[in-house]
């Protein structure tokens, strides 16, 4: 199953904080070697400043107690420079402290700039300062501080690519925190701030939106709305540029929502040209199961391709709480469109296909005709369903066709008065 | 012609401009004289003194006299004609003024203007002659003398006169400087002119003559002097004992040869180049021989020079058609070759001397001669050893400076190569041993690279890279295999006759191997990336551009499509075809080509129809891919036009087969056309054509009266175009098997196997699309035997048919069958059907009109594309992303491709076609236009009453 597995290609595009999810995830699959995991873990930790977890992973690894020599330096050398650093933002820290003092802040960036260094005597070193102690406080794992000053700081910041970099600090911080809300929010604004910044070099923005991306998957399957939102921005002409060109892989993330989504039937073109496209280089069980069955209508094959994709749903980080809903709606996708051409189906094929006996087929296509989703007769006897085919009669087409005509005219010849009129 | 005048004039003036030459300088004059081969009458030394020419160049003459007169006489009669029919002017403007007719002095005046336009172009000098200045002079004088007069005149010449005085001033003012000059000192440059004014008309006359004159004569001594300086060594220096020879002699020798160049005597070059080998014989010096040797290279590029100049002035002989094809011969070309490595070898020991592309500046503005190729700005011929010049920097061996360019050098080696494969006769014995050359060229081209590496001249080094990805890139793996094994055979060759062999010749074919070999070592294609690299960091983007397609190529003759599309559109080339060189265009119409043929090989039918349609829709495939020149019945070409179209041309083992390429394209054309044709006969609808070229076939075939077993490949193609528009795939499989081009493939099984599943698939949509309405019900597993197709497949198939195109129909799972719903329409409802999509057309273009008046026709419009989507229109809603190939949107099926390219918004404009060749800007606008149009078709688009699907499909 490993060669399914993303997170290879998804890290490039975290930081490194955010990799820990996934490999704690991966170490509880058991998808891999437990001690290659550990290893993994410290070899990012060691690039970070979270020591105290380090020393932990380590002697977890090794198997001993004894701290070695070049973390406990390490140690000291991080907790100085914490130190220093928070010296350095005493004042800021404790003007923010206080409630009432906070509300003092304006809308406006300069004007708060002078207020500040007029009363409180903290000037543009001491602001920069907060930016660095939040990053120092981030790479520390204190992920709540981080967040917190982040915040501040971006209301007191006028340094534009700082206020980005605070912007993903604070994205990260809150995903690492589980404040998806909040998180959602700050990717919004983050996205905002990105389309705007059109001037950029070609190939950074696309990294960003890369990375965009990326760390949005943390949010978008853990907040209620995030589907949505991801078939929003995934489909985004930039983001979906984005997507062919440097991470296709995304397409499993989008193909997921897609399906899952049953109220966006409308990108399900756009869905199935993109994935048809790429077919050539990126594929994976679920994109497999998209191409099968909306552009190839080899609905055995995506049979097959669905039953894999569970596995592969099962380890998958983000997308483990997607299975059952996604197993779902994929079952019923495969099952309205052979529907769609068929018109006498019988219901033992069908429980093949669908994977269940038939006896709760049965049951669940009566379901589906009880709630109008399907407009069929069970023949027992011949033990099929019989499909009614719905065919418009020529009356009606004709109706359907001339519908608006009336309301466009009226609305053409009431533009025309109203303007002569006016 | 000078003689010509001389010969109206009068006798006494000849003598006495012999008189007034040998007061000026009567030492000079003597030796002058004496020195001419004896023909030292005053008859022969006044035509050589006229046909003297002024400016700088007349150092340049002296050095060697064994050209031939008349040559001389040839190349400056014109000038000197033009000054003479000047002089005559002014002549007869005198004459009239003596006449006081003023109607005919205005028009001599006229002509006496055109006329000194003319003389300047011939001398190609902006200097006025004096005696036209006079002229002005005298004129002026002569008008306020008869204005003061105020003779009795006639009313037209009065009139006349009033229209020359005000010409006149306003002429004069550009001229006043040197009127003024000229007023103040009428004699300075012409002793005799003092007596002039006072003389009369005739001495008047032969004093302007003079004063052009006399300079001349000046000059045809200075030039009979050095002549006897230099032409005495020349003799002595090949019959002197080699020991003898000093550095200075050979120095002064080769100063003299590289005076000479310029002329245009080809026998006059061989003796120089026997002279060169001799004297790098004898060199005293790595430095020196070196410079001798780039002189014969030189000389040797300049034997050929007729081809060069009669392509750089635009066409001078129109007639001859043959022109850019005679290139240099192949001993001379071997020659170059040979010097080439031979200096390569020299500069390897010497690594001090240091080549230097800047010639030492040259204060002498040259003559410039016809034969110069200033061509792609390679400095072959700027004479750069002149006398004191020279000295400066190559007088000592510490300064081993070198004036050259190798790599300009190699540029023209393999230009002359090229052009002299252009004109053999591919099919004959020549073209294969003149390919064999290829090897010499290519171990030259490492050799050279390698050397300007080590200099680090990295602009020339990406020139050379260029060139070199030039010769790998079309060849596949067979064909460089061979050639490395051929390379490999004449190095055993020569070992073999070693004894016999020149002593240079082992060591060039040992040359070859080395630098194959070290080619060969890394791969093939581990070479060409390397080069390519090269050029892209320091290459200009002319050349860059280059290197990329031809990148695209070397994938797309590997079999690499996606990889070479993606490199193809990551350069975004093709958004500016139109503002590229015809060169670049043509390799681009190539690299098209390719990508069309890979894409086939691929079995991607749609890719390769996109790719090949735009360089079939013209019909002009030949002459976009410069494979030969197409005749056109409504359009003649200039000769111009002709020569540059020939000089464009591919060598022939470069060819793209053509055949080859047109049953790609037509098979790929049948293959999508076939079924939409069928779709679009069976249900009415007037669908887009998908393929012009193939749809005028057509037409042409089904007029025949009698159609005869196919012959070529249009005649195949069209009778499996017949074959599987009634789903017979077997016989359509037949005609295509039994093209002939398919040999050429080297995976022609595999080809074929896919185009046999290809055709079974698509006659069995066809078949299905064409005669479902006439079945109530189709078993399955006889279509899986009518198209021998498995079961899933044709299952597949079918559903798509349903989903996707509106077969009405279903699948009747327990027995097998699919079940045909048709129902034909009543007329009624027909009729009832088209007046409600007209309406719905009519209230669409009120919409739009007033849309366009009211200023809100943008957003209006993505409304439009919406309701479209709802209103049922093929294919859902147009794509926004669009498929990779851009431009395919409107034109794949069903708009599944989508318009913009895979970049979005920036490639939407123009997409993926070539906007072929030479005619770019036109067609990318027909294309706009097409698609447009195509997309109104959409909303007018007359859905079928009997289709239920379609609002399903949304």
């Amino acid at each position: 199953m490993t060669q399914y597995d993303l997170t290879p290609a998804i890290s490039k595009h975290l930081d490194k904080h955010l990799i820990f999810p996934l490999l704690e995830f991966l170490g509880s699959k058991g998808l891999y070697d437990v001690a290659d995991i550990e290893a993994a873990k410290l070899a990012l930790i060691e690039k970070t400043n979270m020591v105290d977890y380090a020393v932990d992973i380590y002697q977890q690894l090794n198997q001993t107690d004894e701290v070695p020599e070049s973390l406990r330096q390490r140690r000291g050398e991080v907790v100085a420079k914490l130190k220093s650093l928070e010296g350095a933002v005493k004042p800021i820290t404790d003007f923010l402290s206080n409630e009432e003092n906070v509300k003092l802040l304006k809308q406006d960036k300069t004007q708060n700039m002078t207020f500040l260094q007029k009363e409180f005597n903290i000037g543009p070193e001491q602001v920069d300062a907060l930016y660095h102690f939040a990053k120092w406080n981030f790479e520390c794992g204190n992920y709540s501080a981080a967040a917190e000053y982040l915040y501040h700081y971006r209301t007191l910041s006028t340094h534009p690519e700082r206020t980005i970099a605070s912007l993903w600090g604070k994205v990260a911080a809150d995903v690492l925190l589980q404040e998806f809300g909040s998180a959602m929010d700050d990717i919004l604004k983050l996205k905002e701030m990105l389309d705007v910044d059109t001037f950029a070099p070609v190939a950074k923005q696309l990294q960003q939106k890369a990375w965009l991306m990326h760390w949005s998957l943390f949010v978008f399957f853990n907040h209620e709305n995030g589907l949505n939102a991801l078939i929003d921005l995934f489909m985004q002409d930039r983001y979906l540029t984005a997507i062919q060109l440097t991470s296709q892989h995304l397409l499993r993330y989008l193909a997921v929502a897609v399906v899952v989504n049953k109220r966006r039937r409308n990108v399900l073109n756009d869905l199935k040209r993109v994935v048809s496209q790429e077919a050539y280089e990126y594929s994976d069980p679920v994109t497999e199961f998209v191409r099968c069955l909306f552009v190839d209508y080899d609905f055995d094959g995506a049979q097959e391709q669905l039953a894999k994709c569970e596995e592969v749903l099962d380890t998958d980080f983000f997308l483990v709480a997607a299975k059952d809903a996604f197993m779902e709606a994929a079952r019923q996708f495969l099952f309205e469109n052979y529907c769609r051409i068929h018109q006498a189906i019988s219901i033992k094929s069908l429980s093949e296909k669908l994977n269940m006996d038939e006896e709760a087929t049965e049951k669940w296509i009566v379901n589906l005709i009880r709630n109008a989703r399907l407009n069929a007769k069970i023949d027992s006897k011949a033990g099929t369903v019989v499909m009614q085919t719905q065919t418009q009669s020529a009356y009606e087409q004709l109706l359907e066709r001339s519908r608006g005509l009336g309301l466009r005219t009226l609305d053409l010849s009431n533009a025309v008065f109203g303007a002569m009129r006016a | 012609m000078a003689s010509k005048f001389w010969a109206a004039s009068s006798s006494d003036e000849e003598s006495e401009d012999e008189a007034v030459t040998s007061s000026e300088g009567e030492t000079s004059s003597d030796d002058g004289t004496s020195s001419d081969s004896g023909s030292s009458s005053s008859s022969s030394s006044s035509s050589s003194g006229s046909s003297r020419k002024k400016g700088a160049s007349r150092f340049l003459m002296g050095s060697s006299d064994s050209e031939s007169e008349d040559e001389r006489r040839v190349v400056r009669s014109a000038k000197d004609k033009a000054h003479e029919e000047l002089r005559a002017t002014c002549n007869d403007i005198k004459n009239k003024m003596h006449i006081n007719d003023w109607a005919a002095i205005q028009t001599l005046f006229d002509k006496l203007n055109k006329q000194l336009e003319r003389t300047q172009k011939v001398t190609q000098s902006l200097g006025v002659p004096r005696a036209y200045i006079r002229m002005l002079c005298e004129l002026e004088d002569f008008l306020s003398k008869t204005l003061a007069d105020k003779p009795k005149l006639s009313p037209t010449n009065t009139r006349a006169l009033t229209r020359m005085k005000q010409t006149l001033r306003k002429h004069n003012t550009a001229f006043a400087e040197q009127m003024r000059l000229f007023r103040e000192n009428p004699v300075s440059e012409t002793e005799e002119e003092g007596e002039s004014p006072s003389e009369s008309e005739s001495r008047d006359e032969s004093g302007s003559e003079r004063e052009l004159n006399t300079e001349e004569e000046e000059e045809a001594k200075f030039k009979t002097v050095r002549t006897g300086v230099v032409q005495r060594p020349k003799d002595k220096i090949l019959s002197m004992d080699p020991k003898e020879i000093t550095y200075d002699m050979v120095q002064k020798k080769l100063q003299e040869i590289a005076m000479a160049r310029g002329k245009t005597t080809r026998i006059d070059r061989q003796e120089q180049i026997e002279m060169l080998t001799y004297l790098s014989g004898v060199t005293q010096g790595p430095v020196q021989k070196v410079e001798i040797l780039i002189n014969i290279i030189t000389v040797t590029f300049d034997m050929n020079q007729p081809t060069q100049a009669s392509q750089e002035h635009a066409c001078p002989e129109p007639t001859n058609a043959l022109y850019p094809l005679n290139a240099m011969t192949v001993p001379n070309w071997n020659r170059c070759g040979q010097t080439m490595f031979d200096i390569m070898s020299l500069l390897d020991e010497n690594r001090h001397i240091s080549l230097t592309d800047t010639p030492p500046e040259e204060e002498r503005e040259e003559e410039p001669e016809p034969g110069t190729p200033t061509q792609a700005g390679i400095p072959f011929c700027t004479p750069c050893f002149l006398l004191s010049c020279c000295r400066e920097w190559g007088g000592g061996m510490l300064l081993s400076q070198v004036w050259g360019n190798l790599g300009a050098f190699l540029e023209r080696l393999d230009d002359e190569w090229n052009g002299s494969l252009k004109a053999l006769d591919p099919h004959a014995n020549e073209y294969m041993e003149r390919l064999k050359d290829e090897a010499v060229l290519l171990a030259l081209a490492q050799k050279v690279s390698e050397y300007l590496e080590a200099q680090n001249e990295l602009d020339k080094l990406a020139g050379v890279a260029l060139k070199r990805i030039q010769h790998f890139y079309y060849k596949t793996d067979v064909v460089y295999g061979a050639m490395r094994k051929l390379a490999l055979q004449q190095q055993q060759d020569s070992a073999d006759a070693a004894a016999a062999a020149a002593a240079a010749s082992p060591a060039l074919d040992a040359e070859i191997v080395d630098g194959d070999e070290a080619e060969g070592a890394t791969g093939k294609r581990g070479t060409r990336r390397p080069l390519a690299r090269v050029v892209y960091a320091h290459g200009n983007d002319n050349q860059k551009g280059q290197a990329m397609l031809c990148t695209v190529y070397f994938r797309c003759i590997r079999d690499d499509f996606y990889g070479g599309r993606d490199a193809l559109l990551m350069s975004r080339i093709q958004e500016q075809t139109g503002q590229l060189d015809a060169k670049m265009q043509v390799l681009y119409n190539r690299t098209i080509a390719q990508l069309g043929l890979s894409a086939f090989r691929a079995g991607l039918i749609n890719e390769c129809h996109q790719c090949l349609m735009d360089l079939y829709g013209t019909g002009r495939v030949k002459e976009l891919l410069a494979q030969g020149i197409q005749q056109h019945r409504f359009q003649e070409k200039t000769p111009e036009q002709e020569a540059a179209e020939r000089r464009r041309q591919v060598p022939f083992h470069m060819h793209i087969n053509l055949e080859l390429l047109e049953s790609t394209y037509l098979i790929s054309a049948m293959l999508l056309e076939v079924p939409a044709m069928a779709t679009s006969q069976s249900t009415d609808l007037r669908k887009r054509v998908i393929s012009k070229p193939l749809r005028r076939l057509m037409d042409n075939y089904e007029r025949q009266s009698f159609t005869g077993p196919p012959e070529n490949v249009r005649d195949h193609v069209m009778a499996a175009v017949r074959a599987l528009a009634t789903g017979d795939w077997r016989r359509s499989y037949q005609f295509v098997t039994a093209l002939t081009c398919w040999n050429l493939l080297p995976q022609k099984e595999a080809v074929l196997a896919m185009l046999r599943h290809k055709l079974q698939e698509e006659g069995l949509r066809t078949y299905l699309v064409a005669y479902g309405r006439f079945y109530s019900s189709l078993s399955i597993s006889q279509l899986c035997d009518m198209f021998e197709l498995p079961e899933n497949k044709v299952h597949a198939i079918v559903s798509r048919l349903i989903a996707d195109d509106g077969l009405p129909a279903s699948h009747d799972q327990p027995t097998g069958t699919i079940v045909v719903h048709h129902v034909e329409p009543t007329r009624l409802q027909t009729l009832a059907g088209t007046f409600s999509d007209k309406a719905s057309l009519l209230v669409d273009l009120n919409e739009r009109a007033l849309a366009m008046r009211t200023g809100a026709l943008h957003t209006d419009d993505d409304d439009g594309e919406g309701r479209r989507g709802h209103d049922g229109g093929q294919g859902g809603r147009r794509t926004r992303v669009g498929g990779r190939m851009g431009s395919g949107g409107g034109f794949g099926r069903g708009g599944r491709g989508g318009r913009g390219g895979r970049y979005g918004d920036r490639e939407r404009g123009s997409g993926f076609m070539p906007e072929s060749g030479f005619a770019g800007g036109v067609f990318g606008r027909g294309r706009g236009r097409r698609g447009q149009a195509a997309g109104q078709r959409d909303d007018s688009t007359y859905m079928q009453l009997g289709s239920s699907f379609s609002s399903r499909r949304q």
